[in-house]
């Protein structure tokens, strides 16, 4: 499981966002905005796919 | 390079503008993006080889918004509009006119002999002597009239054989027929002079001049309201002095930039929103509001492009430019209003195009059947025309849109925005209405209700409260320092002040330790309340907060401090009930409070402690138990139970975000005017069933007339002409009926105000 910060989510409608895009992308995650992270299950593969996702939303991930 | 907007939807927050700006701004061929959140604009610059509107779409939509090209007309494409429409509305003027100036001699030509007293008429085109002569007088007049009313024969024919007959399409098989039957008879005369009692030109001419008059009428009264908007827009000047080092200069309005300062002199116009920063004045906001009293404004005070500045030199810090004035908002919004076509007028639609038909069947059976009993082609003609004619549902199309532009238009002039047609229509039959409490039923700002005290003087009570809690930042301490300085009571310098969280404040004045705060500040402090405890516990009932005054050993005095109703809440709930409307309350403020408040303006049910986000939840749950809801809020935390709401209505200067949410926008910042929004909405629905009666009336009662009913009585016919002319009328009525409602919606209400002022 890796974790990934990321700075800019705000709102619930960010957390949508984020969730409708990786379910769409068929990635195992789960989305934290208490703690502005997003933790991904998976390999390096899938954690890179995540990470452009993120960018592909606007958001800055940091690992 | 170019630049281009696109309309972004679904952003929240902050967050989103900037996540819509950052993936457009890495897209390859972009050079700058910005996001406006308030209008939802996203502001592109691209390279159109590069960059497909399509790319931009499908990056944003990827990002989790929607968005859409968007295309403003720019000022100069709306006046060269707007100079079309004027120039088309002159061209038919002029076309009417020609029209009118011919139709005379024809009528006097070819009806001239029919009057009781026959009009002299000159041997050479009198139809005994020269019957030829005769009737190619009136052949060459009403071609003239035809060709000016060629649109009806090109349009009305076209849509005919697209299988969807309008109304110009009855006009054109009516007066065409009537035309080619009047030519046929003329080219026989020279072999049988009796043709030329069977002549029917001026019917056709008569009856194309009239529906271009009904029709002339309409583009005149859709060109008047791109009139409000222009007024709207003229409203700011085209220049503004700019200060900058001391230096003034003029310049225009285009060039002016968010953070710049501009000088308003007395009597000038404000040419953008801003903040003042020096001066104080006196502002007319009437463009915005209706009220027509001036507003108090000082520094830090916001002003508003379009209003006129009256006492006052003011310097004004720009805060917003260009489409994102205020004004800019009103304007686009009563476009938009006046672009989105009310269900009620597709309804219209929908019936013609039954209608239409349904008439042109009629008119082939009555001719057919008195074809059948005997009769000849020409009589069987005029029947035909008569019945297309008469039937032709003009005013129908007349119908809603003259409504519900003259019934924004009197919204507007009350200060009540509405922005669609369907929240027009909407509004007339809601079963319940939610008000937000805080800033809706009251003032949304806390005032001090009472100073009492048994020891010293109140004025002295309330010097020592402000005194202290001029230190603090509290929204209940700024209400009584507003009170003390709005008495002149003079403040004293506190030493050793100190915020006590939770319970209220300390602090020395002259020496002499003071405490302010609540109950429970007096219990830790260990004095006795006893003298006050009453008085205290009826305020708290109240829905007021009580405040004590102590210094180290007594409770010296109490302050109660509410948010208080506005002054015609009560009023205008007590009318919205009598409309039969279930009023609600809804509130995050705790059950007592918020009862106390309740049953001041008497409401029906109030519903309390509810968090920001569940609003929205209560707007839905109301719709299933009530059915169509009306909300009324001032908020962003409103926002989402306006757009939730069957009507969403914003109020007062209510935060752009709830504006943008709702449907409708009651600058006044009063409940009454959202009532007057009702009662508007339900005079232009009357006015709109009643323009479909006028408009179907005289058609549905002409068709057995022109059927040739009256004929197989008493012998008389309606002729064509006449059938022309009781259309026209209709279409007269329905646009007369239309206006009525300008000074019908409201007045009433008027009178009421007067009475109460």
């Amino acid at each position: 499981m890796t974790v990934i910060k990321v700075e800019d989510m705000h709102c619930m409608k960010c957390v949508s966002r984020i969730e409708k895009l990786f379910q769409e992308e068929n990635l195992k995650f789960s989305v934290d905005l208490e703690s502005k992270t997003v933790s991904v299950d998976g390999d390096d593969q899938e954690v890179k796919k995540a990470l452009e996702a993120l960018d592909d939303l606007g958001f800055e991930g940091k690992l | 390079m170019i630049t281009k907007q696109y309309e972004i939807k679904g952003m929240t927050c902050a967050a989103c503008s900037s996540a819509v700006e950052r993936v457009t701004a890495k897209m390859e061929g972009v050079t700058k993006s910005s996001v406006n959140l308030t209008t939802n604009l996203l502001t592109i610059t691209l390279d159109e080889n590069k960059v497909k509107d399509e790319d931009v779409v499908a990056k944003v939509d990827r990002a989790g918004f929607v968005a859409t090209p968007y295309i403003r007309k720019s000022k100069e494409e709306r006046d060269k509009a707007e100079e079309n429409l004027a120039l088309e509305v002159k061209k038919t003027q002029r076309k009417v006119f020609v029209n009118i100036i011919l139709a005379i001699p024809l009528l006097y030509v070819s009806m001239g002999h029919m009057v009781p007293f026959p009009l002299p008429l000159p041997q050479i085109i009198d139809m005994h002597h020269n019957p030829l002569n005769f009737a190619l007088t009136q052949l060459i007049l009403t071609l003239v009239i035809l060709i000016n009313g060629s649109k009806f024969y090109s349009v009305g024919i076209k849509s005919l054989f697209k299988g969807h007959p309008n109304m110009d399409s009855l006009v054109a098989v009516g007066t065409g027929s009537a035309f080619l039957y009047s030519l046929v008879m003329t080219i026989g005369i020279p072999l049988d002079s009796s043709k030329v009692h069977h002549l029917y030109y001026e019917s056709a001419a008569v009856v194309v001049t009239l529906v271009m008059v009904g029709k002339f009428l309409e583009q005149r009264s859709k060109s008047k309201t791109g009139d409000a908007i222009k007024k709207l827009i003229q409203l700011t000047p085209d220049t503004a002095t700019v200060v900058k080092d001391g230096v003034y200069t003029e310049i225009s309005i285009a060039q002016i930039q968010v953070g710049d300062t501009v000088l308003v002199k007395p009597g000038e116009r404000i040419p953008v929103d801003g903040i003042i920063v020096e001066g104080t004045t006196t502002v007319d906001e009437a463009m915005l509001t209706g009220e027509s009293i001036p507003v108090e404004k000082e520094q830090e005070d916001q002003v508003i492009g379009g209003s006129v500045n009256h006492k006052g030199s003011i310097l004004v810090k720009v805060n917003r430019v260009g489409e994102e004035t205020t004004l800019s908002q009103i304007v686009r919004m009563m476009e938009d209003a006046q672009g989105k076509k009310a269900p009620i007028s597709k309804l219209a639609d929908k019936v013609a195009g039954y209608f239409v038909p349904g008439v042109m069947i009629i008119a082939v059976i009555a001719a057919g059947t008195w074809a059948l009993l005997g009769h000849d082609l020409a009589f069987c003609l005029t029947i035909f025309v008569s019945v297309l004619v008469i039937a032709c549902p003009c005013a129908l199309g007349l119908a809603t849109p003259t409504a519900i532009m003259v019934g924004t238009g009197v919204g507007a002039n009350h200060g009540i925005l509405i922005k669609s047609g369907e929240a027009l229509e909407t509004a007339h039959h809601v079963q319940s209405i939610i008000l937000d409490k805080t800033g809706t039923i009251t003032k949304g700002q806390p005032e001090v209700i009472g100073v009492l005290s048994k020891d010293i003087e109140e004025r002295q009570l309330l010097g020592i409260l402000a005194s202290l809690e001029q230190n603090s930042e509290h929204p209940l301490g700024e209400a009584i320092v507003k009170k003390a300085k709005e008495n002149n009571v003079e403040l004293g310098k506190v030493q050793d002040f100190q915020s006590l969280t939770g319970m209220g404040i300390k602090g020395k004045l002259e020496g002499v330790p003071y405490y302010v705060g609540n109950k429970k500040l007096m219990d830790e402090l260990g004095v006795e309340i006893n003298e006050y405890a009453q008085d205290g516990d009826r305020a708290a009932e109240l829905g007021q907060t009580p405040m004590y005054a102590a210094t180290k050993d007594k409770v010296i005095g109490l302050v109660s401090i509410a948010d208080p109703v506005k002054p015609d809440s009560k009023k205008a709930i007590r009318k919205m009930k009598n409309l039969g409307i279930k009023v609600y309350m809804v509130t995050g403020d705790n059950k007592k409070t918020a009862n106390a408040i309740a049953k001041q303006v008497d409401v029906d049910e109030v519903i309390a402690e509810v968090l920001p986000d569940e609003k929205v939840n209560v707007v839905e749950m109301l719709q299933k138990k009530e059915g169509l809801v009306m909300m009324v809020g001032d908020g962003i935390n409103d926002a989402p139970a306006l757009s939730g709401a069957d009507v969403g209505v914003a109020i007062g200067s209510g935060s752009d975000i709830a504006i943008d949410s709702a449907d409708m926008v009651v600058v006044k910042s009063s409940l009454n005017d959202v009532y007057k929004g009702i009662l508007l909405s339900k005079a232009t629905i009357r006015n709109i069933k009643q323009n479909l009666f006028w408009a179907f009336f005289y058609n549905t009662l002409g068709i057995p007339l022109a059927a040739g009913a009256l004929y197989a009585i008493n012998g008389t016919l309606l002729s064509p002409m006449f059938a022309g002319l009781a259309m026209s009328l209709s279409s007269v009525t329905v646009v007369g009926n239309a206006l009525m409602l300008r000074h019908r919606a409201l007045k009433g209400e008027e009178n009421d105000e007067r009475k109460t002022a």
